[in-house]
């Protein structure tokens, strides 16, 4: 055989060699750093490839996500989570979603989810039971691990959650009590989630600030704007009417929590939630918080 | 006493002030860039870190970051022009990592193989993130390491990636080759190597 035929031969085999070992995903996109991070459990100087599930540990500099979908985010100085194709999966100190198209932030089996593609936000890892959530820009909605919601966070507002250890349907809500037509609903004060209640003692309060405890009823479908329906097993009047309420009605809304709501703890789906004051929940201790045991 | 040089002193007093307003000029520029850096990264801004890499083209740092974020927003090309272009100048790790994982990520396996070597021969720290895009790439770990340059500190890492991924044979064959370099050091990692592989015979490193 010539010597340029076994050139061909050998550059054929090679060229298929590249072609046919060129099977593997590309990744799903990079993340950057200033200094080294950790990236499935080795140390990567400046920036790496991504690939789904990959495992980012931040050092003492943050890194920056970029996904090949457009989402981008980033993880502060000592944090760790683990990175899909639609989601971080927060797992250790604080990641922000600065550009969120189709992505989702995950922690304590909490999903915290952009309403729009600009909606921006972070979520911090306090401890083992709880987080906090922020959002700077748009409207983020946190779910529980049933995929119920849990709270609707608009541009500046901020709460803290703990998903409680008992039944995940648990639930305690605070607001105006309001009919439509033979419904019931109720939008409360800290979640700024709307419930249809059911059950007896229920009518006799139409029109007045309640607390109202009981149970999500998954199976069921709720009534106009109400995202779930609660079966009641207790209704308290809080105040006559609803007028004392407006100021505080809407917990999730604005920048800060005023009037009755500071402090106040709702349970929707098994999850506690209060609001949050210059980086401290209003309420000191949620229900079921064990303990402030660190996760690190 | 020595006669002033007065026009020398005046000549140097332009110098002088033409360097503050020059400093003054730039300023606008670099603030975005300041203010990103204060932050911990350069962040997302593609007219900062454009105005940044003006201002420091041979900045490692800047450079990859504004590569990536142009790759992330449908420019490669420029992306790739702007990492040739550190690489050009800066023979140190980071311009050929990063190349390597540009080329991984467009799937061009020739051009990932041309700077994959180059970082494997530059890594002064952890192979394994280079190797772990390598294995994706080529499937056979000994042409991995042939590729990559047999240097015994990548062969160790590749045989702890091999161990890792329960692939406990390969990593047998990387380790017959780490023993034929004859460091006495890896005798206990060969060792341990074998003890996993169930006690199997295998090649001793050579006496020296």
């Amino acid at each position: 055989m010539k010597f340029s035929s076994v050139q061909s031969v050998l550059a054929f085999a090679v060229s298929l060699n590249l072609a046919l070992g060129y099977a593997a995903s590309p990744g799903i996109g990079t993340v950057t750093s200033p200094g080294a991070f950790r990236l499935d459990r080795a140390t990567v100087i400046s920036n790496g490839t991504l690939f789904e599930g990959s495992l980012i540990e931040t050092g003492t500099a943050s890194s920056s996500v970029q996904v090949s979908n457009g989402a981008r985010l980033s993880l502060t100085a000592d944090s760790r989570g683990r990175i899909f194709g639609d989601r971080l999966v927060l797992e250790k100190g604080s990641g922000t979603l600065e550009n969120s198209i189709g992505f989702k932030l995950v922690a304590l089996g909490l999903t915290i989810q952009p309403e729009r593609a600009n909606s921006t936000g972070n979520i911090v890892i306090e401890n083992r039971n709880r987080i906090q959530v922020r959002s700077s820009s748009g409207a983020l909605r946190v779910l529980n691990a049933n995929g119920q919601l849990v709270a609707n966070l608009s541009a500046g507002s901020a709460l803290a959650f703990e998903p409680q250890g008992g039944p995940s349907n648990a639930t305690r809500v605070l607001g105006c009590l309001e009919q439509k037509a033979e419904h019931y609903l109720v939008t409360d004060e800290v979640t700024n989630v709307t419930v249809e209640v059911a059950g007896s003692g229920v009518a006799n309060e139409a029109g007045n600030r309640v607390e109202i405890t009981g149970t999500l009823d998954p199976a069921a479908t709720p009534s106009g704007k109400a995202t779930q329906l609660v079966r009641v097993r207790e209704v308290r009047r809080v105040t006559k009417g609803c007028g004392s309420s407006a100021a505080a009605a809407g917990g999730a809304k604005g920048p800060g929590i005023s009037g009755a709501a500071t402090g106040t703890i709702a349970i929707i789906g098994g999850v506690a939630a209060a609001a949050v004051l210059g980086g401290l929940a209003a309420a000191d201790a949620l229900p079921g918080q064990a303990t402030n045991a660190s996760s690190r | 006493m020595p006669p002033v040089d007065k026009p020398g002193i005046a000549r140097q007093g332009i110098a002088a002030t033409c360097f503050i307003l020059a400093t003054l000029a730039a300023l606008p520029g670099l603030a975005p860039y300041l203010s990103a850096f204060d932050a911990g990264s350069l962040g997302s801004d593609l007219n900062s870190l454009r105005r940044a890499h003006q201002i420091h083209p041979r900045s490692a740092q800047i450079s990859v970051e504004l590569a990536l974020l142009l790759d992330s927003q449908d420019q490669p090309g420029e992306a790739a022009e702007i990492l040739l272009q550190l690489a050009e100048h800066n023979h140190q790790y980071l311009p050929a990592w990063t190349l390597a994982n540009y080329y991984y990520r467009h799937q061009i396996p020739e051009q990932f193989w041309r700077w994959a070597r180059p970082a494997a021969e530059r890594c002064y720290d952890d192979f394994r993130p280079l190797l772990r895009i390598a294995l994706n790439l080529e499937a056979d770990p000994a042409l991995v390491a042939e590729r990559l340059g047999r240097q015994p500190p990548l062969l160790r890492a590749l045989i702890d990636v091999l161990i890792g991924d329960q692939r406990l044979e390969e990593a047998s064959d990387i380790g017959q080759m780490l023993a034929l370099l004859g460091d006495p050091a890896d005798r206990l990692r060969l060792a341990n190597l074998d003890h996993r592989l169930g006690a199997r015979p295998q090649q001793s490193p050579p006496h020296h």
